[in-house]
């Protein structure tokens, strides 16, 4: 795999002197913050509001927060900066040919192969990177201001839910071998994840979709346990590999 | 020895053939001017050689070495300028060139003292910005530099001088034939003059095969003569000279199309015996332009 190692680095650079990194830095730390600090600050906000409330006729009866509530606002939020990070890295790939920039890499040896690789893995880096900076903010926040028993198992919850994105960017890079514009890569990823979101509808199918890898809530509290999951464990892991290895050998094919 | 041999390569996209049966070589150390209008298939010949893009049937072999599609092992004997370079915009000449170094798998040193060089012969050695702020003769010198890092060969220029300006053209020219010590160049060009200025061979493309081959000198000795123009004093005596001689009239001016030296005098002793009053005579120097119209036919 020719040049994968000077292209990776290129990739962190590009990242760096666009300033993605910072952007994203700046994105995962604001989002690692906002979890807690909406569930510590909303009941405080709704006893303000609570007298106006009255006057209209609704009446606000004791409202606590607990970590369940910082994590259910963690959860909701990661949809938010998944689509940003797949908004920016769309055309990671497609532009390097419609621009034309890769060529002159091509024809000096790089492998399309390692061209491929090293775009896949500085992009999962980091999101990774990010995604557990991220977690880590908004659980230490929630252990020091709650101590109390709602969640019992964040950790399996947010590690599926990193499969889950880890299993978009997978997507992502796919599509990108193949299509032409970044357009074209948003539409067919998100069609394959729409899809899965629109199969979940049916109970019985819910078990072996991916999209059940995002009811982290239900598995944070206890009402589905990992092992309910497995099929879709197995079935997203599967679409990461394939959808990895299909993109690799389809670049491969890609007219320049 | 010959650097680059192409042998009867055909390349059809859909119903539309480009290459036909194309066959021509570069002999090592030579300016080759691959020449042929727009959209003859002089950027798919150079993606094939490049190994971007596959033939439907023929042999291209650099330095011996057969050229194989995709992974093209042959790419380390060849520096490629495409026709307009695309490079990271984010990235100073500097930075772009070490990136070319590692992806070649030169060594940390020889990459800076390589891109010192080439800077310096490119004129950007002393060019800080980002290459976003260039302009695009600046990037063709930055292409040229790129495509010399690793001391190829062969450099195939994919028509450098088409987007430029007059000082732009000539900057590049200058620049290609100073790298001809040290690499082969194939030149792919419409631009003749271009050709007849730096180039030691060249071929002439038409409907996907190479029509004429040889080194400049005999291209143009191919061409049996060259037009003479002859502008009488008096407009009327355009017709009778045109009749006498069996040229054509444009604008009071007779043109006697591919006439040879012989026939120049002859023209010269017509006049003379005629008494016909002329302002000028005019026998041009053959030239590759005229050879290139009479071979494509127009």
């Amino acid at each position: 795999m020719n040049g994968f190692s000077p292209f990776l680095k290129k990739e962190f650079f590009e990242l760096y002197r666009k300033g993605r990194l910072l952007l994203f830095g700046i994105l995962f730390v604001f989002f690692g913050i906002l979890a807690p600090a909406t569930a510590k600050l909303t009941p405080a906000l709704f006893k303000m509001m609570s007298g106006e409330l009255e006057q209209q006729g609704i009446i606000i009866k004791d409202i606590t927060s607990t970590a369940a509530s910082s994590y259910e606002q963690f959860f909701s939020n990661l949809s938010i900066i998944l689509i940003v990070f797949f908004v920016v890295f769309a055309g990671s790939v497609t532009s390097e040919f419609s621009s034309g920039s890769v060529i002159p890499l091509l024809t000096k040896g790089l492998s399309r192969k390692a061209m491929m690789l090293s775009k896949l893995i500085s992009a999962l880096i980091t999101w990774s990177a990010g995604y557990w900076l991220c977690f880590g903010i908004t659980y230490g926040y929630t252990a020091y201001y709650w101590k109390d028993d709602s969640v019992q198992s964040v950790i399996p919850a947010v590690l599926l839910w990193w499969l889950f994105s880890v299993m978009v960017i997978c997507l992502m890079f796919f599509f990108s071998s193949f299509v032409r514009t970044h357009v074209q890569v948003m539409i067919g990823t998100g069609c394959v994840v729409f899809s899965f979101k629109l199969m979940s509808i049916v109970k019985t199918a819910d078990k072996y979709l991916p999209s059940a890898l995002t009811n982290s809530m239900n598995i944070c509290t206890g009402k589905t346990s990992v092992a309910d999951i497995i099929p879709a464990i197995i079935i997203a892991g599967t679409v990461c590999a394939g959808a990895g290895v299909l993109g690799v050998v389809l670049i491969g094919r890609r007219r320049v | 020895m010959n650097v680059l041999e192409v042998k009867d390569l055909h390349k059809s996209f859909g119903s539309k053939t480009v290459l036909d049966g194309l066959t021509f070589s570069v002999s090592e150390g030579s300016v080759f001017g691959f020449i042929g209008r727009n959209g003859a298939g002089k950027t798919t010949t150079m993606k094939i050689i490049l190994g971007l893009l596959q033939a439907d049937s023929g042999e291209i072999t650099i330095c011996g070495e057969r050229v194989r599609y995709g992974n093209t092992p042959t790419n380390k004997f060849v520096g490629y300028l495409p026709d307009v370079p695309e490079f990271y915009s984010y990235m100073t000449a500097r930075e772009y060139l070490r990136l070319c170094g590692r992806v070649t798998g030169m060594k940390q040193s020889e990459i800076r003292l390589r891109t010192n060089e080439l800077l310096e012969l490119v004129g950007l050695a002393g060019e800080k910005h980002r290459i976003k702020g260039y302009s695009r003769g600046m990037k063709q010198r930055l292409g040229i530099a790129q495509a010399l890092i690793n001391r190829p060969k062969l450099l195939i220029c994919d028509e450098p001088t088409s987007a430029l300006d007059p000082l732009g053209r000539k900057e590049i020219l200058e620049i290609i034939s100073s790298a001809k010590g040290e690499t082969s160049v194939i030149f792919s060009t419409h631009i003749l003059s271009d050709v007849e200025k730096i180039c030691d061979d060249a071929a002439i493309l038409e409907k996907g095969r190479t029509v004429l081959c040889g080194t400049v000198s005999e291209l143009k000795a191919k061409r049996s003569g060259s037009d003479v123009q002859i502008v009488p004093v008096s407009a009327d005596d355009a017709q009778r000279i045109a009749q006498l001689l069996g040229g054509e009239v444009h604008s009071g001016t007779v043109i006697v199309a591919n006439a040879s030296q012989d026939k120049m005098l002859g023209i010269l002793k017509t006049i003379s015996e005629s008494r016909i009053p002329v302002l000028k005579i005019e026998h041009a120097e053959p030239d590759l332009e005229q050879l290139f119209m009479e071979v494509i036919g127009e």
